[in-house]
């Protein structure tokens, strides 16, 4: 913690910090991409033919999968609802991270 | 447990159909894997920032990576294997060769890592005991995760290679740049998102694939009824542990081992060596942000732990009933490792086929990401800072780390190759560094709760240590092969031999030889704790690293009541 940071990329000003700090919260990226992925997934399930639905010992597992990927989503996001990232969590959302980011100026070290 | 590695081990002959909509799965993964390394980019500020994810993760994301770094896809393929050969008899390695190993972690020996503010496993033992100690150690460490990190890239290479039809160099190419580019911008902070990230993807992948294989093979009941046409130890894996059963019978005598081997050397000296002394695991749960996350990160993982058996023994039993030429004859497409890839060939329709593809692509990445970002740190910390450059601005040991993620990465390359063209060079190393790992335990737990133990006691008895499990080793190969029944049960007892030695050469010299100071030892051993105020008596129930402990043995312990029904 000696040595001051280097600038990094302004953050655009309109993100006020607490919704940034939700999106870099690793819950955050999960639900995200298992969102996409449960999207995909279910819909690959609703359109399977039957030789798909057939292989898988004829259960339509893709559809099922696809479902459950996105209740993880939910289970994720709503737990990032229910306990939003206030405590810092890492340098990755702490008030220097935020401020340094909105100014584009480094802080000086702590 | 020694990795198998060539070019005709895994995934050959299986290529997989993948439906345009698996490949953009796997590609959205890719761009995660990415984003998450320049998320946490910004947050690297200092060489604790990057070696040390700057102690600030949360207990349940440090646990999920600790599990993450183990499950790696050598790790799921190997027990896939195990299972598709011996049944359940290998669950050994969760219930009693895993669980009470990462609770004791927690419970007893996390305090002395987190407290004491080392920065690596090794460190401690410099500081308990010497530089002689210190350097055996250190050094070992290094040149094996180095290894294991190529065989993890090298064999994501081959799968790859076998099951999408990708060039080998540009198998190697994709996924060591991804691996490079996450731990080099987000440290270590990356490489424990990511394999948070990675645990899921697994999870999702092999949770249908076992599914979908047990219902193939005739639902649960169905596959429990087929069961009994296997030698017992497939449903009981108790079942010919005794001493003697494999000269009473071999047909029913346990591949795994017997009784004392399973738990005096695989339970207690061997796991309790890879799960609280190896520092690829033990870094996750000392990244956390304080002493009681971190003592609870190890058990946090436990509970998943308890499980995985299901998602990949499991399936490797329903391949073995599915496919009955597995393990039989010189078809390279049908050994035994390849049990899972042939199972999704098999069975797994477009998308789940992609998700499950990017949960094993996302485990060879998150087997090799540990051991890269555990050898930087001690390659740093440990030899460079302590013996090469001391006293050096934190900046330059920023560098230095980065620097050594890719040298320690085009090393690892460079190793997996060679010892793929050379037969059985992979495996003498590993074998090698076996003998480095087996009687770590002893030395550290020496050192923790007796304080008479001397520098150099500590020294001596860690080399003939080492000595020793080489002895055990020398002898079942070269005089009496038929000694042992398995590897498994030779590694046991080499476990076993190693951990004995240590013990009474520790014990020896120690009484001979000066101690150190109280002083030179607070925070490293038992009486001189250093402890924060996260962890006093006023701690909530559920976050008392004793009672989840407990709770988790139990659980794990009482698992083995399931087979009673079979």
């Amino acid at each position: 913690m000696s040595e001051p940071r280097t600038p990094d990329t302004p953050v655009p000003a309109t993100q006020p910090p607490e919704r940034r700090a939700r999106l870099l919260d690793l819950r955050f990226v999960i639900s995200l991409m298992f969102a996409i992925f449960g999207i995909l997934v279910t819909i690959a399930g609703l359109t399977a033919p039957p030789d798909q639905i057939e292989r898988a010992a004829g259960i339509n597992i893709s559809l099922w999968t696809g479902l459950a990927m996105l209740a993880l989503s939910a289970g994720m996001g709503l737990w990032l609802v229910l306990a939003p990232p206030d405590v810092p969590e890492g340098h990755v959302v702490d008030e220097s991270d935020l401020e340094g980011g909105t100014s584009g100026q480094p802080p000086a070290a702590p | 447990m020694v990795i198998p590695i060539g070019e005709a081990t895994v995934g050959d002959g299986v290529l997989l159909q993948m439906h345009p909509l698996d490949y953009t799965l796997l590609f959205i993964y890719f761009a995660f894997v990415l984003g998450i390394g320049w998320m946490v980019k910004r947050s690297i500020r200092s060489s604790e920032d990057f070696f040390q994810a700057g102690r600030s993760i949360p207990a349940w994301i440090a646990g999920l990576a600790f599990i993450s770094a183990n499950l790696g896809a050598i790790e799921i393929l190997g027990f896939a294997a195990n299972g598709a050969q011996y049944g359940w008899a290998s669950v050994h390695y969760y219930w009693v060769g895993a669980i009470p190993a990462m609770v004791f972690l927690g419970v007893v020996m996390m305090p002395f890592y987190y407290g004491s503010n080392i920065k690596s496993v090794p460190e401690y033992l410099r500081r308990r005991y010497n530089n002689s100690t210190h350097v055996v150690n250190a050094s070992s460490f290094a040149l094996s995760a180095v290894l294991i990190a190529g065989v993890n890239l090298y064999s994501l290479a081959i799968v790859l290679r076998a099951l999408l039809g990708w060039s080998l160099p540009l198998a190697i190419t994709v996924s060591a740049v991804l691996v490079l580019a996450y731990i080099l911008a987000g440290g270590l902070t990356g490489a424990i998102y990511n394999e948070v990230l990675q645990f899921f993807v697994i999870i999702a992948g092999l949770i249908p694939l076992t599914i979908v294989a047990i219902a193939a093979v005739g639902g649960p009941g169905e596959a429990i009824e087929r069961l009994k046409d296997y030698p017992e130890y497939w449903y009981h894996p108790w079942s010919g542990t005794s001493i003697d059963a494999a000269a009473v019978d071999p047909q029913t005598a346990n591949p795994i081992g017997d009784w004392v081997g399973i738990i005096l050397g695989q339970a207690f000296v061997l796991s309790f060596g890879y799960w609280t002394t190896n520092f690829a695991e033990v870094q996750r749960a000392m990244s956390a942000k304080n002493l009681n996350s971190a003592r609870r990160a190890p058990i946090i993982g436990a509970f998943p732990k308890i499980f995985i058996p299901f998602i990949v023994i499991l399936p490797g039993i329903a391949a073995a009933m599915l496919i009955p030429e597995l393990g039989t004859g010189d078809d390279p497409s049908t050994t035994y490792t390849n049990a899972i890839p042939l199972l999704m060939g098999d069975l797994l329709p477009v998308g789940v086929l992609g998700v499950a593809v990017t949960g094993l692509v996302a485990a060879f990445m998150a087997g090799m990401a540990a051991n890269v970002s555990s050898f930087n740190t001690v390659m740093t910390y440990d030899i460079w800072q302590q013996y090469i450059a001391k006293a050096k601005p934190d900046r330059y040991y920023l560098n230095v780390g980065r620097t050594l993620t890719v040298l320690g990465v085009v090393a690892g390359i460079g190793t997996a190759f060679i010892a793929a063209n050379y037969n059985n060079i992979n495996e003498y190393l590993q074998t090698l560094f076996s003998f480095f790992q087996a009687p770590v335990f002893i030395t550290f737990i020496l050192g923790m709760f007796w304080k008479r133990t001397t520098p150099w006691g500590g020294f001596y008895g860690l080399v003939s240590g080492i000595l020793g499990a080489g002895a055990v080793w020398v002898y079942a190969v070269a005089v009496d092969p038929e000694f042992f029944r398995s590897p498994f049960q030779q590694a046991m007892w080499m476990g076993i031999v190693a951990g004995a030695v240590d013990l009474v050469v520790t014990v020896a010299v120690s009484m001979r030889t000066t101690p150190l100071p109280d002083s030179a030892l607070v925070g490293l051993v038992q009486g001189l704790e250093v402890k924060d105020e996260s962890d006093s008596a006023s701690t909530v129930w559920f976050k008392k690293p004793e009672i989840l402990g407990v709770a988790a043995i139990v659980l794990a312990l009482s698992m083995y009541l399931l087979f009673v029904f079979i």
